[in-house]
């Protein structure tokens, strides 16, 4: 079920680990996010994952 | 030899408008090709569909030999790709940051850290690789960039305005790395407004204007066809709608009154 989540999101176990960790890394600088609005668009420099 | 970017009538329309209009373009390993348009030419739309970030309206695009609008996973695996404006997560180090990348990209811990190290020293950035991306300054940020979109060692790399921030030094650097990754087979797809770095780097340029493909050849081959001495008057003679010099005087009179 997992796997399947991930493969809709266009991304692997070891994809969601690295963005998971990088993710709670940020969190717990109290910042967090990309620097400018639209924090989604951050993940266009971070090939590959889904379109 | 199959072509490492091969576009077929590619068309994009944007509410109606059509930002990119029927584009037939070929480009081969070991090409550095320089992509050149005015302002809202359709080259940024064209480079998001090439790297799969934008869909296109009509017509097929090709990268490594897959297509884009089926397969953009299997492009990104194989491009890399230094966008004009980009975010980072500035609360990462450098090299977090990287070391993100190197996970997406499925590298091996051990290789990507040392890879990281190494290509931070030679952007000369090591002292700062332990600095959070939010304290770099914007030429550190795109040698960040750049890193990131070479460390996979990707076939075809997209770089749209490479150069923007970097000091003399740095940008001599990313210069005769691009014609080095050529060197090796890479194919560079490189959009730049500034056409003394173009006419100097690029094998091959095309031109687009109001999204169609208006040129394509050497810089040379270009200015012999519109009958300039530069790339810079070809251009101008290509995709300029007013003389220059008049909307200088134009805007000078404007500001006086």
């Amino acid at each position: 079920m997992a796997e399947r989540n991930l493969s809709w999101l266009g991304i692997d176990r070891i994809q969601w680990q690295a963005l998971v960790v990088a993710y709670l890394r940020m969190d717990g600088r109290r910042a967090g996010g990309a620097s400018r609005p639209g924090r989604d668009r951050a993940i266009t420099c971070l090939p590959p994952t889904a379109a | 030899m199959a072509a490492s970017i091969h576009t077929e009538n590619l068309s994009r329309e944007y509410g109606g408008r059509l930002a990119l209009t029927d584009l037939n373009l070929e480009v081969q390993p070991g090409e550095i090709l320089g992509f050149l348009g005015p302002n809202a030419a359709g080259k940024s739309t064209t480079v998001k569909i090439l790297v799969g970030m934008l869909k296109p309206s009509s017509g097929t695009a090709r990268v490594a030999g897959f297509d884009v609008a089926r397969d953009p996973l299997e492009v990104k695996r194989r491009i890399g790709y230094v966008p004009e404006t980009a975010a980072l997560y500035e609360t990462l180090t450098a090299r977090e940051y990287l070391a993100l990348v190197a996970s997406l990209h499925h590298q091996p811990r051990t290789t990507a850290q040392a890879r990281i190290d190494e290509l931070l020293e030679r952007f000369d950035l090591s002292h700062a690789r332990d600095q959070r991306l939010s304290e770099f300054s914007k030429g550190m940020k795109q040698k960040v960039l750049i890193t990131a979109a070479l460390m996979h060692g990707p076939e075809i790399v997209f770089l749209d305005e490479p150069l923007t921030g970097l000091d003399a030094n740095a940008a001599l650097v990313v210069k005769e790395l691009i014609r080095g990754l050529a060197a090796q087979g890479r194919t560079i797809f490189f959009c730049s407004h500034v056409l003394e770095v173009v006419e100097r780097v690029c094998t091959r340029i095309v031109i687009i204007d109001r999204g169609r493909a208006i040129a394509d050849g050497t810089a040379a081959d270009i200015a012999a066809r519109t009958g300039t001495a530069s790339l810079e008057s070809a251009f101008v003679s290509l995709t300029g709608q007013r003389d220059a010099a008049q909307v200088t005087q134009d805007l000078i009179n404007a500001l006086s009154r």
